[in-house]
């Protein structure tokens, strides 16, 4: 049942651009599509390890700025720019990864902030480097000369084509012992441990992971954007992030995308329509942590199984 | 028994509002594309629709609805319409963020089908607004975000006008006058792309005129709440002006510090028009008395234009007009002349861009127009006092220079 | 020699007063966190309210310390209410939900402090008798400040010795560590929980209204105190009034010197203390691993 529905997503997804949908519209799919890539990879780290961070939006940005750098100084194919920021955002992951993983809960979230802050206070202060608060105009990728991201259609499409593959990947991951060790780890480290397992390298393996998909999703960002601000690197993005996994659900492999669905979508709906959208957003929020505290998705399945269950009983 | 029930039933009202909220998030997807959700009213003749984006929400918000309400009462006052259709003005939040203005800006000119783009207050936003409007051949009136790389003329645009000052338009000119008079100046503001600019604007024009090399330079956090580190090394360095570059809330909280720490007896606070515009001053109090700053416009100017524009304001809006409401109107009455002359016609964005460019305009300010190499706005610059009279602190002219060019590179 | 004096007696007081005025900002949120395990986001909500509620009430009455006195009193009111409905349930949740029920609630505060006081900068002017300066040492010093240090120094003696030597405050020390066991001796720990968060947001509010006449008053001010009162409480450890006086005052200085003595650092300073200070005490203590070896 479920694999049909994900296969109806999924067809629907790929005809988009065809049916005469408007650019607009199609960009903003593309954005949900780039940043529930981002959410994927911070629930990797929140859902299933359990290390609530506010790192990502460091990650993202480094990714991006260095995607965008490359792109205008050094060579604008996008395997050169693949390699290079998927390696920087990867030193970023372990460094910032050795230093804070010995902290857990409360502590564990000030360092990522911490953390967070300073790359931004750097991509602001840095003007020679990163163009400063007034950020950098991007130019665009090539494939071996040719330009591609040139329509919103292509955009679209191999924005769709890195966050199937970010899927899948994720898939593997989450039902792979690696990721159940994860949820082990999640649920109870001190027995995790005693079982023979090396915890601290599993949340190293996971931090550096979720890094790199985070750094992917700014590279791709920058190209659909043409544009990169310090505003990415802020710490609301990370918190922008935390609210759009929860809200669809940590620990399931499509919540966040469906928060980050409604969490962008709304943010965009309820602003063209008041100034007030972040109360709007707040209440929501807050109707859903204290009513529903496994996400939209988490509703969404035990409305599905009580519905089931009425169904079969007499 | 009867709390399991309850919480079933609770679970249940959240699964039907959450299914609720699922069929107005499909719906809306239709609804957008007709408009329904923009700030536009329902319309009789195909409406002229300026597409404006400023911050709505956030902490420049209180700059970002001066704008729009300069812009509705140049609107106003000078025509709601052009060869029978009416003009309305679509205004999204922009939120201060480069990525959400995109947004924005795709749904103005995709969805809504905008015949302009007007606005801006972040730098960061004005930067990629323009590239953002080149590559898709829209005109864009920037009425703030005047970054001095915005309007240079290496990246000229034809679609992009700047009606609003460069930071060099409004530092440079106090660097020469103060450099007239003074001798030891200190010069700090924001660390930031508009502190560190109004650094280089200023030292620019003090330099040309001859000013010896500044007694100390150093640059405060934005949002820092307390000068007093800085203002105690101020006055270790003994000079006889300051130059602070700083804007809202900091500009308040530093002037209120400056007076506090009887600095202003001995030395002359400068900075450019936000350290003391109308608002700010309200918040300074007697702190303010004094404070010279150089800007594009003054509330006590007298000419005709501006004490029109002032004393319509004030009974339009019941408030004082400060520089974000002085470049709505402007940048506002400039897109309607154009329109006016092309008769209502936007198909050809370029045809518009020439008539824009050719502007000559007497504005509540003084006299506009564009600069060919860059369409950067050629502005009279003022250097103003902070006085109180008749129980107000406003800021009264000193000193004007006329016609003032923001450099090309 | 003597300039140079003068000039590190100076900036030792500015960063003395500037930590103190830091311990008021983060007072409110330590009691809160610290005492009570709640990681409450929106306490930089509660400050703000306190000084939009101190300027509401100063333009009705006039008067400045009817509104000083008011607006905590309110706002702790309006603190108990919100306790009671939410945060009551929430006390037993993890660090992370809290963290999220907060945030949206900062949220909520932020647009219903513009719908009511809109968005111009307010100023919060000073009591006559607080107005002025005097001289120190050839310096010009406002009263003002003065007054900030000796309230903040009362607060933190007043809290320590509520917290320590109280009743109250031991009985909320071992609600906090032994809920159960508390409640079987036979106290009313709710209504004990609910006191406490009412003082915590009074403290936050009275944090507010005490930083209006230097701050100023607009949106954002909550984000950015938040940012400042977390800092300190995180640099300062949880469960402790001393340690995080201290860490206010260790804040304070640092930022004071730091900001003359390297401005480019200025920004990240506090951020690069609170990494450094969290990686070193994490060494501290041992591992998952280690524990169990």
């Amino acid at each position: 049942m479920k694999s049909s529905i994900l296969a109806v997503f999924l067809a629907l997804l790929l005809v988009l651009p065809l049916v005469g949908i408007k650019p607009y519209h199609l960009s903003i799919v593309t954005e949900i599509l780039i940043f529930s890539i981002l959410a994927m990879s911070l629930n990797l780290l929140v859902g299933y390890t359990g290390l609530t961070s506010l790192g990502h939006g460091a990650f993202f940005g480094v990714g991006a700025y260095a995607a965008a750098l490359t792109v205008n100084h050094i060579s604008h194919e996008i395997g050169v720019i693949l390699v290079v920021s998927i390696i920087v955002t990867g030193v970023f992951g372990a460094v910032i990864g050795w230093l804070a993983l010995k902290l857990a809960g409360f502590y564990f979230l000030m360092v990522t902030f911490a953390f967070t802050q300073i790359i931004f206070c750097a991509a602001d202060r840095w003007r020679w480097l990163t163009g400063g608060s007034d950020g950098l105009v991007v130019s665009q990728a090539q494939f071996f000369g040719k330009l591609i991201f040139t329509s919103p259609a292509m955009i679209y499409y191999i924005s769709l084509g890195v966050f199937l593959i970010t899927w899948l990947t994720f898939r593997q991951i989450v039902y792979s012992p690696f990721g159940q060790a994860l949820v082990g780890i999640r649920e109870n480290p001190h027995r995790m441990c005693t079982i023979g397992y090396h915890v601290r390298r599993y949340k190293m393996a996971a931090f550096v992971l979720s890094a790199l998909f985070a750094g992917l999703a700014g590279i791709l960002y920058v190209q659909f954007n043409h544009f990169i601000s310090p505003v990415h690197v802020h710490w609301t993005l990370s918190g922008s992030l935390l609210i759009m996994v929860i809200l669809g659900g940590a620990g399931t492999l499509n919540g966040p995308v469906l928060g980050t669905a409604m969490y962008l979508y709304f943010q965009n709906l309820i602003s063209s329509f008041t100034e007030y959208w972040m109360f709007v957003i707040g209440v929501l929020f807050i109707a859903l942590i204290t009513g529903a505290r496994k996400g939209l998705l988490g509703l969404g399945s035990t409305a599905w199984e009580r519905l089931a269950k009425g169904r079969s009983s007499p | 028994m009867k709390t399991t029930k309850w919480k079933k039933t609770r679970k249940e009202i959240v699964v039907f509002g959450i299914l609720t909220l699922g069929i107005i998030f499909g719906a809306s997807v239709v609804l957008q594309d007709s408009g329904f959700f923009s700030r536009a009213s329902w319309a009789q003749a195909k409406p002229l629709k300026i597409g404006v984006l400023e911050p709505i929400s956030g902490v420049y918000a209180e700059a970002g609805q001066r704008q729009v309400k300069g812009m509705q009462m140049a609107f106003e006052q000078y025509g709601s319409e052009v060869a029978g259709r009416p003009i309305k003005l679509i205004v999204e939040d922009d939120e201060l963020n480069p990525q959400v203005a995109l947004r924005k800006a795709r749904k103005l000119v995709e969805s809504d089908e905008v015949d302009l783009l007007m606005g801006v207050i972040s730098s960061g936003v004005a930067y990629s607004m323009k590239d953002y409007a080149t590559r898709t051949k829209k005109i864009l009136v920037l009425t703030a975000g005047g970054a001095d790389g915005v309007m240079r003329k290496a990246n000229y645009s034809p679609y992009v006008f700047g009606v609003r000052a460069a930071t060099w338009q409004v530092s440079s000119p106090m660097g020469k006058w103060l450099a007239r008079k003074y001798k030891r100046v200190f010069i700090t503001g924001p660390d930031y792309a508009l502190g560190i600019e109004m650094t280089k604007g200023f030292k620019d024009g003090w330099f040309k005129a001859g000013g010896p090399p500044p007694v100390g330079e150093v640059l405060a956090p934005l949002n820092t709440n307390d000068y007093a580190p800085y203002l105690t090394q101020i006055k270790n360095a003994n000079p006889d002006c300051v130059f602070a570059s700083f804007a809202g809330g900091d500009s308040v909280r530093f002037v209120k510090q400056f007076d506090e720490f009887g600095l202003k007896k001995q030395i002359l606070l400068t900075g450019f028009g936000y350290l003391t515009d109308e608002d700010n001053v309200r918040a300074q109090g007697d702190s303010a008395i004094g404070v010279m700053t150089n800007f594009t416009s003054c509330y006590t100017l007298n000419t005709p234009e501006n004490k029109k524009f002032v004393e319509q304001y004030k009974n339009r809006y019941k408030d004082n007009p400060s520089q974000d409401d002085y470049n709505g109107f402007n940048g506002a009455l400039i897109v309607y002349q154009a329109l006016k002359e092309l008769r209502g016609n936007t198909s050809d964005q370029l045809a518009l861009s020439k008539v824009i460019q050719k502007t000559d305009l007497m504005s509540p300010q003084g006299r506009i127009r564009f600069d060919p190499v860059t369409n950067n706005g050629i502005f009279d610059i003022y250097i103003r006092e902070a006085r109180k009279e008749g129980g107000e602190i406003h800021n009264y002219v000193v000193e004007s220079f006329k016609e003032v060019v923001a450099p090309h590179e | 020699m003597r300039a140079l004096a003068e000039f590190i007696i100076i900036q030792t007081l500015n960063g003395f007063v500037y930590g103190v005025f830091l311990f008021t900002m983060a007072l409110g949120l330590s009691l809160i966190f610290g005492l009570m395990g709640l990681v409450n986001l929106a306490h930089g909500s509660f400050f703000l309210l306190g000084a939009y509620l101190g300027l509401s009430i100063w333009r009705l009455t006039g008067s400045f310390w009817v509104a000083f006195f008011m607006a905590p009193v309110a706002s702790g009111l309006i603190g108990i209410i919100l306790e009671k409905i939410w945060f009551t349930r929430f006390y037993q949740r993890s660090h992370t939900d809290h963290v999220l029920l907060t945030l949206g609630l900062s949220f909520v505060f932020a647009d219903i402090a513009k719908f009511f006081w809109g968005v111009k900068i307010e100023a919060l002017p000073k009591p006559s008798i607080l107005d002025g300066s005097i001289n120190i040492i050839g310096t010009q010093f406002p009263v003002y400040r003065i007054f900030v240090i000796f309230l903040g120094i009362a607060l933190f003696l007043l809290t320590w010795l509520f917290i320590g030597r109280t009743k109250i405050g031991a009985l909320i020390r071992a609600a906090v560590l032994d809920r159960d066991m508390v409640i079987g001796l036979g106290y009313n720990v709710r209504a004990v929980f609910t006191v406490m968060f009412g003082i915590g947001v009074f403290l936050a509010a009275l944090g507010g209204i005490l930083a209006a006449p230097i701050t100023s008053i607009y949106i954002g001010l909550d984000l950015e105190i938040l940012i400042i009162a977390l800092i300190v409480v995180t640099v300062g450890g949880l469960g402790n009034i001393h340690s995080v006086f201290w860490a206010s005052l260790l804040i304070g200085l640092s930022e004071t010197f730091g900001k003359t003595l390297f401005p480019e650092l200025a920004m990240f300073l506090n951020f690069i203390i609170m990494a450094f200070v969290l990686i070193i005490r994490s060494y501290g203590q041992p591992d998952v691993e280690e524990q169990l070896q």
